[in-house]
């Protein structure tokens, strides 16, 4: 330690305390400055405060700098950089979404998508504001990672708050490469891969390749985790057919209820396996035509299952559940609809009508299910004539399945709230052809504004661009309504927008 | 010249909202009678009404018009022609004549420039009571002397009884010495006090900060009661400090300097009082560097910001000042044509040694602007070749500099603020980039 230092450090004891207890140290020699004390007599106080000028003065001026290593620096990137447009679209999605705010992640996630097939990665300015977004919104991280690069992924591991980007960005490649062409990764590759991105890794290559699928489900099938084993599983639900009958099969006897529950759900798909059969063998002695015409049906509730009909899944019911009710329900969902042509005579609408004593609800109930994951048209329509179910209608062909929307639409336009869930059950994109028609059946609807408000999620994700001249027509004729307006403002932008995203990325 | 970045277009917008609605209007349909010199750019945009707006933009200033009533300035007019010409799609395309609305502006523009400058030389004629003036100015000085020598034993008094009891004060307490001091005419110097006095409490290394602040505010003191032997530079440093405003009319009188100047960086704060803007600018005939201060209070608006990295052909008025000196622009700058390159930069080293010297001439400098040349950033350092490495301060945009710089070495400019240092520009391959 200097004089120097010494003297400041007294200085500074002295001002802590105060002159009335510690007078200020006389002043150093400081050196070439060739500053000396005041000559003339002085109170302490003003002795303690010139020296606190002259300290400060020295300090601030003699201040050494600190040595660091220099950080380390970023490899480089291996994208280019997005095109000029592209960029210029990114930008204004970020600071200005020209949808309205709340359109804004499914416009930037549309970017990211197709900056990743576009094998571009986000430009250097922006990626603090890109990784800043999707720290925000979950949805986002995956497509952020997979076009973050060298670059973005060495600025996210410097700030804890982006932490996230490590292990979004560790199956990136993995997905990248199954999403653009259901490529499965080696099976080594798929076993170190993070349990979250070998869901959306299955998920691809099941899309493309249903068998290389379920084979890299085997290859780990042995050391996964029980919550792993399920997830994969529900992957298969994706292109399910009755090669999987066998790992399902085997999925009845699995060690995990969770894993044996959904085993039994999705084999209650493959109306031809052997556990369908086994489930129509145990339903047929419960089922009985009966009076005078032979035009009723009584049904039975089932007895204790034994421990077979327990691997089937006539286990425990769910909570206020009476257990026969969910066996027989159990029992419907899985055997072969079929029988029930066999069982009362008739087709599906009259058998759906015939269904009436107290153990119907139980019946149909498994029933409407079998027709659900089947995507079992015809019993869909029959159920579907007896009330509203939008679950059922995934399973009518794409023109039916319209037609029933639209009607239903006619039926609950002066509810808004009704209106979007119906909307809401036909998954996006929509067909051109329904899309039109539904616009113009928003138009024509009393309520049709308030429609719109309620359906925009659904509206901006599912509308077919050839409904966007009609939306148009619908714009130039609002009038005062401020709403409506800026709705369907915002859904022709939002759709203009998406267009010109895809087009920069050409 | 060169058509702008969107970027740029964007920092110039008032609010955000106004820069939404100006993307929305930047698309052709709305337009007509666009057109575009080296320094004019026109348009008529129809709105809501019958006749439509005639919208002009002086690209220089960059100043605007518009015939619309909106009170936001610029208005999302102005903004969407810049927009729309920024896009380079040929919508506004290069002319040779110029629009006769644009025209009559761009006139009515440079008249009252002349008209200006001619006013500023005849203004003296005019001279108020030069009795009157004396009287107010003797009064001021002895309202000044009574609350520095308020302030003086205020000081000792704090010497006498420590710092530890100063700490365990309210902020009340130091707000009342700041209050005393604005009421003696010395606004600055009370800015000083209360931000110390709020910052006491806080800080781990509060107790060297407010000796080194107990040490300025004594040299405050006696520089005052020296103050009839200080030259007019150093008298001209502690009248900034003080907050004793000299007035623009007698800063044009004075030190004008004419120059191409570079605009080295730009910052803006915001204490929800009072909005300020710093623009550094350096000449390249003179290589001096100064501050262009502006201010914005209450619903007022900050200026339209510089182009970082271009150059301007203008003349500047320098305040009374030893080093680090304010400036305001005399006339209306012009946008140069002429390259104006970022100095190369010196190393960290060479820069603390210019702001010790600095600080030699004049204590009061707060920030002196550096050049800073090869520095790698670190999330919280800047270090340069020779491992030398600087603190940044707490408001730096580290992370756009991060995702910039990508930990290779740059050409930074920024302030020093006594250890600190905010960058504000970077250069990268050749490219000026403001934070």
């Amino acid at each position: 330690m200097s004089d120097l230092d010494t003297w400041w450090r007294d200085v500074g004891n002295a001002a802590l305390l105060g002159t009335a207890r510690r007078p200020a140290p006389p002043l150093p020699d400081l050196g070439r400055a060739g500053v000396l004390g005041r000559s003339g007599e002085s109170s302490r106080e003003e002795a303690l405060l010139d020296a606190a000028a002259l300290g400060g003065a020295a300090v601030r001026a003699g201040r050494r700098l600190g040595h660091a290593e220099p950080p380390e620096a970023a490899p480089d990137d291996h994208r280019p950089v997005a095109p000029r447009r592209a960029v210029q679209l990114l930008e204004l999605v970020m600071t200005q979404p020209p949808a309205g705010a709340q359109q804004r992640s499914a416009l930037l996630a549309h970017w990211l998508g197709a900056a990743d097939d576009a094998g571009c990665r986000v430009p250097h300015a922006l990626l603090p504001t890109v990784l800043g977004l999707a720290t925000g919104v979950r949805e986002l991280r995956r497509p952020t990672a997979a076009v973050l690069d060298e670059r973005g992924r060495w600025l996210a591991g410097l700030r804890e708050e982006w932490s996230w980007v490590a292990d979004a960005s560790a199956g990136a490649e993995a997905r990248t490469a199954s999403r653009r062409t259901g490529t499965a990764p080696p099976a080594d590759d798929w076993a170190r891969l993070p349990s979250t991105d070998r869901v959306s890794v299955l998920a691809s290559v099941r899309a493309h390749d249903p068998a290389a699928a379920r084979e890299l489900v085997r290859s780990t099938w042995a050391t996964d985790a029980a919550r792993d084993r399920r997830a994969h599983l529900d992957v298969l639900r994706i292109a399910l057919g009755p090669d999987d009958e066998p790992l399902l099969e085997e999925a009845l006897d699995d060690r995990a209820a969770s894993v044996r529950e959904l085993a039994a759900e999705l084999l209650d798909a493959l109306p031809g396996s052997a556990r369908a059969a086994r489930m129509a063998a145990r339903l047929r002695p419960l089922v009985r035509r009966s009076g005078l015409l032979g035009r009723a049906v009584e049904v039975t509730l089932p007895d204790e299952p034994d421990p077979d009909a327990v691997r089937d899944g006539l286990g425990k019911p769910p909570p206020r559940r009476s257990a026969r009710g969910w066996w027989l329900e159990q029992l419907c969902a899985g055997a072969s609809l079929e029988l029930w042509a066999e069982l009362t005579g008739a087709g599906p609408v009259a058998t759906v009508k015939r269904l009436t004593d107290a153990q119907a609800t139980d019946a149909l109930a498994g029933i409407r299910r079998a027709a659900r994951v089947r995507r079992d048209p015809e019993w869909a329509a029959a159920l579907l004539d007896g009330g509203w179910d939008p679950t059922l209608v995934p399973a009518l062909p794409r023109e039916l399945r319209e037609r029933a929307v639209l009607k239903r639409i006619d039926a609950t336009s002066t509810r808004p709230h009704h209106a979007a869930a119906v909307i809401a059950a036909v998954e996006p994109p929509w067909s051109a052809d329904y899309s039109v028609a539904l616009v113009s059946r928003l138009r024509a609807a009393p309520q049709g504004s308030a429609i719109v408000v309620a359906t925009m999620p659904y509206l901006v994700a599912g509308l077919h661009p050839a409904a966007l001249d009609e939306v148009e027509r619908w714009l130039e004729s609002t009038g005062a309504d401020q709403t409506l307006t800026t709705n369907l403002r915002n859904l022709l932008q939002f759709h203009s927008v998406k267009r010109s995203i895809t087009e920069a990325f050409r | 010249m060169t058509r702008w970045t969107s970027q740029q277009v964007a920092g110039l917008a008032p609010d955000a909202s106004s820069l939404a609605a100006a993307r929305r209007l930047a698309r052709p349909g709305p337009w007509s009678d666009t057109g575009s010199t080296e320094t004019l750019l026109w348009g008529k945009c129809q709105g809501s009404g019958k006749t439509p707006y005639q919208v002009s933009i002086d690209l220089t200033g960059p100043a605007f018009r518009c015939s619309c009533p909106s009170r936001k300035f610029p208005c999302k007019h102005g903004l969407a022609l810049l927009l729309l010409w920024v896009d380079g799609s040929g919508s506004v395309a290069d002319a040779t004549e110029v629009a006769g609305f644009a025209q009559e502006w761009a006139a009515e523009r440079s008249a009252r420039a002349e008209a200006k400058a001619a006013g500023d030389t005849a203004r003296p004629a005019r001279t108020p009571d030069p009795a009157a003036a004396a009287k107010r100015l003797a009064e001021r000085l002895a309202l000044m002397d009574d609350g520095m020598d308020d302030f003086a034993r205020w000081l000792t008094d704090l010497a006498r009884s420590g710092t530890a009891a100063a700490r365990h004060q309210s902020y009340a307490w130091w707000d009342a010495t700041a209050a005393r001091l604005v009421d003696a005419h010395l606004p600055g110097l009370a800015d000083d006090v209360r931000s110390v006095g709020g910052a006491v409490t806080g800080r781990p290394d509060w107790a060297e900060r407010l000796l080194v602040a107990l040490g300025r505010w004594w040299t405050a003191t006696r520089a005052w009661s020296a103050r009839e032997s200080l030259d007019e530079a150093r008298l001209g440093d502690l009248r900034a400090y003080l907050g004793w405003s000299t007035s623009t009319e007698s800063v044009r009188q004075g030190d004008a300097v004419t120059d191409r100047w570079l605009v080295l960086g730009a910052h803006r704060t915001d204490d929800g009082r009072l909005q300020q803007q710093r623009t550094w600018l350096r000449g390249s005939a003179t290589g001096e560097t100064v501050q262009v201060l502006d201010f914005a209070a209450g619903g007022q608006v900050l200026p339209v910001a510089r182009i970082v990295g271009s150059g301007l052909d203008a003349t500047l008025a320098r305040y009374p000042g030893a080093a680090v000196r304010r400036a305001l622009f005399v006339d209306e700058p012009t946008v140069s044509d002429g390259e104006v390159r970022m100095p190369s930069g010196v190393s960290l080293e060479d820069a603390r040694s210019a702001a010790a010297e600095t600080w030699g001439r004049n204590p009061w400098a707060r920030r002196i602007p550096v050049v800073l040349s090869d520095v790698r950033v670190g999330v919280d350092r800047v270090v340069d070749a020779d491992g030398a490495s600087v603190p940044l301060t707490d408001d730096a945009d580290v992370w756009s500099l991060l995702a910039l710089t990508g930990g290779g070495p740059a050409r930074v400019f920024g302030e020093l603020e006594e250890t600190r240092l905010r960058p504000l520009t970077v250069v990268l391959d050749g490219e000026v980039v403001g934070l």
